[in-house]
This record gives structure tokens, sequence and C-alpha cells, in this order.
């Protein structure tokens, strides 16, 4: 399994807990149930762009490394479309908060910058030094 | 309230693409130049360049959400 895989698994799995935990404190606080939902339609919508924008990355990865002259693009606009979808219809199919569903849109960036952070600290645990022996 | 909430969705959306795009051209840049040079290194740069990307297109989602908001406004 390549660093990405892995790295999306955990971002997979810490999205999945804050939504059982948003799922939790919906049965526990039902009178905030628009906050709630608002969180999860948002963080299953960025779960969603998080995997789109990993198979955008593999794809310009892998044109990189085989040197072809190929057009890729990252594909913001579909990313841009599926939080457009979700905010609609946090806020017209049901009855969410919008706030709630822009703040759940970055669960996922979240994750990825606290595992980035992690995983970098542990590779410096790992290696203080380059390998032109400077401390990292 | 009408012209002023479409110019301000306008400048929103408008200036975070900007910013995204700068941002995300340097970083894709950068890590094609980087798989180029060493392929063998191609699964750490792509997992800095998803961080990256990631990290960068917070900011044009905001002002997506924001410009519609102002757009409704309107």
């Amino acid at each position: 399994m390549d660093d990405l895989s892995a790295h999306l698994k955990a971002v997979t799995r810490i999205t999945f807990l804050f939504m059982s935990l948003c799922c939790v404190a919906w049965a526990l606080m039902p009178e905030n149930e628009s906050w709630w939902g608002g969180l999860m339609i948002g963080g299953a919508a960025s779960l969603i762009n998080a995997y789109h924008l990993s198979w955008k990355v593999t794809k310009v990865g892998a044109v990189a490394a085989a040197q072809i002259k190929k057009r890729v693009n990252l594909g913001f606009v579909t990313r841009a479309c599926i939080t457009l979808l979700a905010v609609v219809i946090a806020t017209k199919t049901y009855t969410f908060q919008l706030s709630a569903t822009v703040a759940g849109l970055f669960v996922a960036q979240l994750a990825t910058l606290i595992l980035g952070f992690l995983s970098r600290r542990k590779l410096m645990a790992s290696n203080p030094t380059d390998e032109r022996g400077e401390n990292n | 309230m009408g012209a002023t909430a479409l110019i301000a969705a306008a400048i929103v959306f408008g200036l975070g693409a900007l910013g995204a795009g700068i941002g995300n051209g340097l970083i894709v840049g950068r890590t094609v130049e980087g798989i180029s040079r060493q392929p063998e290194l191609r699964g750490t740069l792509q997992t800095t360049m998803f961080i990256g990307v990631a990290l960068v297109e917070a900011l044009p989602v905001i002002t997506l959400v924001l410009a519609f908001i102002f757009y409704g406004e309107a």
C-alpha cells in the first residue's frame, strides 16, 4: 500500500468517526438537529471530495512519472459542484444550518492537515538527519 | 442591495479562485518536477501534493458558498 492510500484510509476513518459522533450528538441533543445534520452532510461531501482529489492526484502523478504529454487537471469544478450539491441538499431538501454544512465541509481537510503533521513528525523522529547528514 | 451583492459575489469568488489557482499551480508544478527527477519518490510526493491541494482548495470552497449566499441575497 502506498503513502496516499494509507493517508486516505486514515482520513476516511477520522471522517466516519466524526459522523458517528454527530449521530450520537443528534440522539442526545435532538433540539440541535439542524446543526448535527448539517455537519454530517458536510462531512460526507468532504469525504467524497477527498476521494476525488486523491484519484486526480494519482492520475497527475502517473502522467508525470510516465513523462507523456497529456493534459490533466485536478477537477476543481467537480468538487465545487459536489460542495454546492451538499449545501443545496442541506438547506433546501432538509432544513439544516448552512453554517454547520460549511463547517462540515472541512472535516476531511482538517484531518488531512493533522495527519500530515503527524506523519512528518514520525518521519523526523525516525530519520533525524537527511542524506547529507544535516539535521531536519 | 442587488447590484452590491452581485459585485460582492464576483469579488469574493474571483479573488478566492485567483489565490487557489496560483497555489495549485505552484504545488502541482513542483510535484511534477520532483516526480520527473525522482520517480521512486512518487508516493511521498503525491501524498504531499494531496495535503497541499486539499488545504489550498478549502478557501475557494468557502468563497463559493459565500458567493452563492450573496447571489441569493441579490
